[in-house]
């Protein structure tokens, strides 16, 4: 089990295959890394309602939704799985989030009925991902998928292990995560990877990601951004009433105020690139690369930028600053939980 | 500045108006004995922190409970530190916001009022 996403194998067996599976088939992801919590007390639901962006009080056992707990300048402080499993309420916060996560939570808990403990050490959860992957997890646990919204969730058996299956999207692509005490980590590994699941390494894990356009913690998700910059929306509310941060939020949504966007960027073969390089449109400094990488199979170099408002169309070439070179078309601005509400 | 009464300290203290608003709701409520508001503190919200406000007739031990205007006031204790001194109004009228809390506390507040920071 990985607890840093650094520690994961960069490759079980090549990323060419590893990566096809992922976009073509179903493949068998270690995403312990990320963050577990278990918020017990009657008021967590309403609680979090009050200090994130999407409506999360009315879940009930086997619900969840994404949300996002924002400073009171409508900034990012992390995008949250919420997922009501009846006994608590589980938190998936992204890699090394949990204790920012905690006293957050443990700044406005005044009178509320709330403790929130960090349970990522003693629990363990896979990701299946693919176009397969609902088939793929209901052929190994036998529990029908199909009408399972995001972010619910179900009980089920794998390889007679005990699991909590979580509806959990990477973006457009399928993807289910499954939950379980890290007793039965091996077994439950070995049981997918044996039916057909195909294990996914960093490289081809990345590569997936950037092509999906799936922000990172740390790169694309930060305190320097706002949900509407980072193609969040689809994870706000905007009729649920008050929470930490909103006002600044349906302001920068109803005057279209925000000032730059997550965009998705194809390099030019001949790109030289890295995380941090500047980009510009005519002339002018626009963004700067947040994440890149090769994507197996020949595609060549995806990445993901922050970029001036008035320049993030798709389809604009910005040119690589020096000391990198090359060219980076914009492909699409991103939305990971869709356009939202209208 | 703390609002004392009789030389005893209150939490919160309410108007006249604001406690005949309460006798009022209470008896549409089925509360005529007892009446009292519990008043506290909860997290979050547009400034960080929002008004709770509830009228009762069940009084938990921890609070602290003052009677004025013939309604018991009810400070959780937990949120007791955040409304020292705060008074409870009822603005009136057509333009009138109904309960207000006057909060010498509060460094800002949301639009609507129900949230504040300290």
């Amino acid at each position: 089990m990985a607890l840093q996403r650094s520690a994961l194998p960069t490759v079980y067996s090549t990323s060419e295959e590893e990566y096809q599976a992922v976009t073509t088939k179903a493949a068998l992801h270690d995403a312990s890394y990320m963050g577990r919590l278990k918020a017990i007390g009657d008021d967590g639901l309403d609680l979090l309602n009050r200090l994130s962006t999407n409506k999360v009080i009315d879940l009930t056992a086997g619900q969840g939704a994404p949300t996002i707990l924002t400073t009171d300048r409508g900034r990012i402080l992390d995008l949250i799985g919420v997922v009501n499993v009846d006994e608590y309420i589980l938190l998936i916060t992204s890699p090394g989030a949990q204790q920012q996560v905690i006293d957050f939570l443990d700044k406005y808990t005044i009178m509320e009925d709330l403790t929130v403990e960090d349970i990522t050490a003693e629990s363990t959860m896979f990701s299946v991902l693919g176009p397969a992957s609902q088939e793929a997890v209901e052929s190994a646990s036998g529990t029908k998928l199909g009408d399972l919204p995001t972010y619910h969730s179900v009980t089920s058996e794998i390889g007679g292990r005990e699991v909590r299956i979580v509806h959990r999207p990477f973006g457009d692509l399928p993807s289910y995560d499954i939950l379980m005490d890290t007793v039965a980590k091996t077994g439950v590994w070995e049981y997918l990877a044996a039916s057909g699941i195909t294990p996914v390494g960093e490289e081809a894990f990345e590569a997936a990601r950037l092509n999906y356009s799936v922000p990172d913690y740390g790169r694309e998700i930060s305190e320097a951004y706002n949900p509407l910059e980072a193609g969040l929306i689809g994870s706000i509310d905007f009729a649920k009433g008050c929470y930490i941060g909103q006002e600044v939020i349906a302001r920068l949504d109803t005057y279209q105020k925000i000032q730059k966007h997550l965009v998705r960027l194809e390099f030019s073969a001949d790109a030289t690139v890295s995380e941090g390089d500047v980009l510009t449109y005519a002339g002018q400094e626009v963004g700067k690369v947040t994440s890149v990488t090769n994507i197996p199979t020949g595609l060549g170099l995806v990445g993901m930028a922050y970029i001036r408002k008035a320049s993030a169309s798709p389809g604009n070439v910005l040119e690589l600053a020096a000391p990198s070179s090359g060219q980076a078309e914009i492909t699409a601005l991103p939305q990971l939980f869709g356009p939202g509400q209208e | 500045m703390a609002i004392t009464m009789e030389g005893v300290e209150l939490g919160v203290s309410i108007s006249e108006l604001a406690a005949t608003k309460i006798k009022y709701f209470a008896a549409k409520d089925g509360i005529t004995d007892n009446v009292g508001v519990r008043v506290a503190v909860k997290g979050g919200g547009c400034s960080g922190l929002t008004y709770d406000l509830q009228i009762t007739d069940k009084e938990v031990e921890s609070d602290k409970i003052v009677e004025q205007h013939g309604v018991k006031v009810m400070v959780d204790k937990k949120s007791y530190i955040y409304l020292v001194g705060t008074e409870l109004e009822f603005s009136d009228g057509l333009n009138g916001k109904g309960f207000v809390f006057q909060n010498p506390n509060a460094k800002k507040s949301c639009g609507c009022g129900t949230s504040f920071s300290v």
